[in-house]
């Protein structure tokens, strides 16, 4: 098992190594000179949304309510599918049309924001956010290798921590993108090949329904045991808003930007729905052929490290282990280039502008990536109980902010700054309260559909009452017609 | 009513989770992926001919552009 580990440890560094030449300009650094195939683009947009949450946490909701978590499923790859499908393009013509490379950058232009109010909210938003995040996953690396290997939660943290370090200070955006496709498609052959294993364990697919149906037949049900009371509705609704953040999540967006052209976004739309629906529907029967098999479990997050011991031989088991730090890690390390970027890019190159060449701004990325990451590691040493409030809102905080000003953005020419500002304060400050106040009273129902909703209705409010910018109805119209490839050509 | 082990409602859930997201993004590629030229007879093989200007085709080639802090 360490064997595997280091062996996957080695090729991570040397995907760091082998994309540095790349790195030598902040574009180089933070969107890999926006050169990307479809193939990665792809993967590394799955495998940074989904983390640790879909090999443990999505396999343990398998577990709890059985086919009631496709509502999950249905989510994900609505939301996946309506991303690449219509936000892909047009963001990336705008992000490219301004040069973009980050997505207060895109903000900051598309609305005029000349004294920067609207860089520093969505800057301040994304560190705040990204800072736990990272710490809370850094988190579910120490308690990954403690459970596997035996060694201590602090050594674990630490490992993890160093090898993200070195391969994304090193190698900037195009190492992260290039070994999340690494960890993607060992995410996908793990979601395609475990579940299989697991309903040849129990017998066969037959036998598995029979016996599921034996533990709680509810279990084979679409609403679960909840049925079709109010309960029922609010907990489907909240497992499918969990799909709005592939809409609009900055570290998401990202992989938009970064593509090559168009006509990659096209093919990455394919590859990305069909890995997403590998990803979830494996998670899902994995959970469920494990409450068959391991029933009683204490905590169903632990369902498929165990499915991976008792099923596979320990070599295997040890590839299971590094697909799961895959998943976390693959998380990270956009999270950082995320963090990084809102200072580097947003506040020291766009704010404060300093006499400084893009080689020097880069190297300041770089450094500044390993003191984020570091800041986690520290706060993630310290298993501070704070980690686990902010994880709650770190997801869903980013996207409720960011997603409503998005897609205003790109389809409403009537957005306007002011409207961006308030609908991702209120996006973001929705959330915190729901989860904080709210959630428990009203059917536990999941943050993001209130964020959204409060982001999207303040961000259309507050823009009927103010002005939009000047040529943004006219360049939005220039931008649809590029993209249906008739371009108009502006008049001098 | 049972369809293999599961009730039809639960199939109808995966179908409705699963396929309308396909068809959407093997939507767009069929309108929006790569144009290729046909090949004319009597070419002696080679790569494909870069993709020309046209539907499909987007602006990061143009030599148009409007940029954000400056337009009008």
């Amino acid at each position: 098992m360490t064997l595997v580990l280091a062996a996957y440890f080695a090729v991570l560094v040397a995907i760091g190594w082998w994309a540095n030449r790349d790195t030598r300009s902040v574009a180089g650094f933070y969107v890999a000179d926006k050169k990307l195939p479809s193939w990665v683009i792809a993967f590394s947009s799955n495998t940074t949304g989904e983390s640790g949450w879909l090999l443990l946490g999505l396999t343990g909701m398998g577990y709890l309510v059985g086919f009631h978590a496709l509502w999950i499923v249905l989510g994900e790859v609505l939301g996946v599918a309506v991303a690449w499908a219509f936000v892909a393009r047009p963001f990336k013509e705008y992000t490219d049309r301004y040069d973009s490379i980050t997505v207060p950058d895109y903000l900051s232009d598309r609305f005029l924001d000349r004294n920067h109010t609207l860089r520093l909210v969505s800057a301040a938003i994304i560190l705040s956010m990204v800072g736990a995040y990272t710490a809370a996953q850094l988190t579910a690396s120490g308690k990954a290798f403690s459970s596997f290997l035996g060694i201590s939660y602090g050594a674990g943290v630490w490992i993890g921590a160093v090898v993200i370090l070195l391969y994304t200070s090193v190698g900037g955006f195009k190492a992260v993108a290039y070994s999340d496709l690494l960890q993607g498609i060992l995410m996908f052959l793990c979601l395609l090949i475990l579940p299989i294993v697991g309903i040849r364990a129990v017998g066969g697919w037959g036998e598995l329904m029979s016996g599921i149906r034996e533990v709680d037949a509810s279990l084979l049900q679409p609403m679960g045991d909840l049925g079709l009371s109010m309960s029922g509705l609010i907990s489907a609704l909240g497992f499918a808003g969990i799909g709005l953040a592939f809409l609009g999540a900055p570290q998401l967006l990202t992989r938009f930007m970064s593509a090559r052209d168009g006509d990659q976004i096209a093919e990455a739309g394919v590859i990305a729905v069909l890995c997403i629906i590998v990803f979830d529907v494996g998670a899902v029967l994995t959970g469920i052929a494990g409450r068959f098999l391991f029933p009683g479990l204490e905590d169903p997050e632990t369902i498929l490290p165990v499915m991976a011991a008792e099923l596979f031989p320990p070599v295997l088991a040890g590839v299971v282990l590094v697909v799961v730090l895959a998943a976390i890690m693959s998380t990270v390390d956009s999270l950082l280039i995320l963090a990084s970027s809102a200072v580097v890019r947003d506040v020291i190159q766009k704010i404060l502008d300093p006499d400084l060449s893009d080689r020097q701004l880069s190297a300041i990325g770089k450094a500044l990536t390993v003191v984020i990451g570091l800041v986690g590691l520290l706060t993630a040493l310290t298993e501070a109980r704070m980690i686990f409030w902010f994880v709650l809102f770190a997801w869903s905080g980013l996207a409720s902010a960011f997603t409503p000003v998005v897609l205003c953005s790109l389809f409403w020419d009537r957005t306007t700054k002011e409207g961006a500002v308030w609908g991702m304060l209120a996006g973001f400050v929705t959330t915190v309260v729901w989860v904080l106040v709210f959630k428990e009273r009203f059917y536990d129902l999941y943050e993001m559909i209130p964020g959204f909703t409060a982001g999207f209705v303040v961000t259309v409010a507050v823009s009927l009452l103010t002005r939009p910018p000047d040529g943004a109805a006219a360049e939005l119209k220039d931008v649809r017609a590029t993209l249906r490839g008739r371009a108009s050509v502006p008049s001098p | 009513m049972m369809l293999f082990g599961l009730p039809v409602e639960t199939w109808l859930l995966l179908g409705v989770a699963t396929v309308p997201g396909l068809v959407l993004v093997v939507r767009a590629h069929r309108v929006h992926g790569r144009r290729r030229p046909p090949r004319s007879r009597g070419h002696g093989g080679g790569g494909d001919t870069p993709v020309e200007s046209g539907p499909g085709s987007e602006g990061f080639e143009q030599d148009e552009r409007m940029h954000g802090p400056d337009r009008v």
